[in-house]
């Protein structure tokens, strides 16, 4: 009898049911597409701020001294060495370019970098492939944003700033030669450069050159490394101070305290989190979570609202049934149970078709905003699911409350 | 059987039922008149445990329901209580049949034979699976009487049950009224009618919310 009241009372109303169904489609699909893409993309978002710049700046550990420019490698054999996405070696001096002193700095451009030992890649357990390790990096992986109007430079060419061409009245094509100390070298323009940056008012030119225009042959004097991390814990952390098992965790934790620790394991050089882009980072990436959350919250409770909107519609329209069935003996929990059910149809329905729907838009709002396929996991999918329901439920209880309020009475008082 | 003291029953500054006092034999069948508004149905709401009183007391089958929580008085209502209405009251998208299973559900459990019999008992097993709006006044009347018989409660109340009933269907009816009465349930119907008056044990007669019997 139960399922033949709820299943008459669904049909006989459907296009309330409808309505309520559609409120919780749409709560449930912005639950599922902002959970899906929240909980996959904070790695993929990783990736895309590191877009906007290096986290760490590795200097030489004492005053007037340099970082081995063939110990970088070892950054990309640390445990997290999967999180360095990049690096990029700096030799910067001052030299006269046109009776003019302006910064020179060598770095690496588009560089292809050698890591001993070799590289296996495996197909389950079988090893699929063995080869040499390398990587590339340079400016063009860790600082995307540069702009460069022409071609980026090769050895004996160079890059200059949109400020210091503009100062020295430097084009592309043009020869120039800059002096440094009794030495000089002479470059050709390859492009304009411009980043935004005090890069605007220098000259790029690759690290070698440099290395061969200061006479410092394998050094360099800084190096930013961009890392994927995850934001620190607000207080301050002194690895030596842990207890051996926080010690592990906080190890194997990608932290920028915790990579940059390893770095300075196997490099001998300070390693500094360039603050502003690391916090911010993981601020961000924090906000964005909360954002997510947010709407949700917003998307559900609208869901919500139209679900108790419909429901009180529907009881309004059957008070004298309500009324009839307890004038013939049903009881609140009876009552009570009945609307339940049926919003807890409602929930099933919407929250069904809303995770489906999500799963879709998860992949477009991935392939739209991060360029990334997202696929669904089960946690956001049951999250959204149990939201569902309840919210259908939750939505239900103002207007079931005053369902098993009326009175049997109305029935014979004629209302 | 049913006892009733100083019954008084108010609306916010309406009085509706000014100190009624009565008693109802087991197995008596007594009708309550009176004109338009007089407090009849108010009287019935209070004996059907539907409605509390202001102030009073009333005893239904060795029970002071006045002092019943609403928990309470729906289990009394549904163990101790048969209701027709004048309206009918079915359940638009149950069948005739399911209409009187209804009532065994919220009691206890459905059972469908039983429910058959209570049908084929009223002069409906030709019209079991229709749906109410299949069914004429009379018929819908009689289903009614059969729901308020499946649980078997002592008491039938009714309101005006052949208030929208022609000659045929009231007779038919009041036959229906006529046996459970000779099976010893007690009746109490509220009417207009003089002639359900005559059919009676005992007539209460209401006027303003004051009882004289």
């Amino acid at each position: 009898m139960f399922s033949r009241l709820l299943f008459s009372a669904i049909q006989r109303r459907k296009l309330r049911i409808a309505l309520a169904v559609l409120a919780v489609v749409m709560g449930a699909s912005i639950a599922s597409t902002l959970l899906t893409v929240s909980f996959d993309i904070n790695d993929k978002m990783g990736r895309e701020l590191k877009s906007y710049g290096a986290n760490i700046l590795l200097q030489p550990s004492s005053e007037g001294a340099f970082i081995n420019e063939s110990e970088l490698y070892k950054m990309k054999t640390i445990f997290w060495r999967h999180n360095i996405i990049g690096y990029s070696p700096y030799l910067s001096d001052t030299v006269t370019i046109k009776d003019t002193e302006i910064v020179l700095s060598g770095t690496y451009l588009d560089e292809e970098i050698r890591i001993p030992g070799v590289h296996r890649t495996f197909i389950g357990n079988r090893k699929a492939d063995e080869k040499e390790a390398t990587i590339r990096t340079g400016v063009k992986t860790i600082a995307p944003w540069w702009k460069v109007d022409g071609e980026w430079p090769a050895l004996g060419e160079a890059l200059v700033g949109v400020n210091t061409a503009e100062k020295s009245d430097l084009k592309r094509g043009d020869i120039f030669s800059a002096e440094f100390g009794s030495k000089n070298a002479t470059f050709k323009v390859s492009g304009i450069l411009s980043t935004g940056g005090d890069e605007d008012g220098q000259v790029i030119v690759s690290l070698k050159d440099a290395q061969m225009l200061f006479g410092k042959q394998g050094m360099v004097d800084r190096v930013v490394v961009s890392a994927l991390t995850k934001p620190e814990p607000q207080e301050k952390i002194d690895p030596f101070l842990l207890p051996p098992g926080e010690y592990e965790i906080w190890y194997c934790t990608p932290y920028i305290s915790s990579i940059m620790f390893q770095i300075e394991e196997v490099i001998d050089a300070n390693a500094k989190p360039i603050r502003q882009v690391a916090d911010n980072e993981g601020k961000l990436l924090n906000k964005f979570e909360w954002l997510m959350f947010l709407i949700t919250g917003i998307a559900m409770t609208s869901a919500s609202l139209g679900v108790s909107a419909a429901m009180t519609t529907s009881i309004f329209e059957r008070k004298k049934e309500i009324g009839l069935m307890k004038a013939i003996g049903a009881d609140g929990y009876q009552i009570a149970g009945l609307f339940f059910a049926e919003a807890a149809v409602t929930g099933i329905i919407g929250g069904a078709i809303g995770i489906l729907i999500g799963i879709v838009l998860a992949r477009i709002v991935g392939m739209w905003v991060f360029g990334a396929i997202i696929n669904p996991s089960l946690f956001p999918v049951l999250i959204s699911g149990i939201l569902s329901l309840a919210v259908a439920l939750l939505g239900s209880m103002m207007p079931v409350k005053k369902a098993v309020e009326i009175e049997p009475s109305v029935i014979l008082r004629g209302d | 059987m049913i006892i009733a003291k100083n019954l008084v029953k108010k609306y916010d500054t309406t009085c509706a039922l000014k100190d009624a006092s009565f008693t109802i034999e087991k197995g008596e069948w007594a009708n309550i008149m009176g004109p338009s508004g007089s407090g009849k149905t108010t009287l019935l709401n209070l004996i059907g445990c539907l409605d509390s009183p202001t102030s009073g007391s009333l005893i239904v089958n060795g029970i002071e329901t006045t002092k019943l929580n609403q928990k309470e008085r729906t289990r009394f209502r549904r163990e101790n209580i048969g209701l027709v209405f004048q309206q009918f009251h079915m359940i638009p998208h149950l069948t005739a049949i399911e209409n009187v299973m209804i009532a065994q559900y919220f009691h206890s459990i459905e059972d469908e034979k039983e429910a058959k019999e209570a049908l084929v008992h009223v002069g409906m097993e030709h019209r079991l699976h229709h749906m109410p709006s299949q069914l004429s006044g009379g018929e819908q009347q009689r289903v009614c009487i059969a729901r308020a018989l499946i649980n078997q409660p002592q008491i039938i109340l009714a309101d005006e049950p052949t208030g929208n009933l022609d000659k045929k269907n009231e007779e038919a009816v009041l036959e229906i009224f006529r046996e459970l009465h000779s099976e010893g349930r007690t009746i109490v119907i509220v009417t207009h009618n003089p002639e359900i008056g005559e059919i009676g044990d005992k007539i209460i007669q209401i006027s303003h919310g004051e009882v004289k019997y």
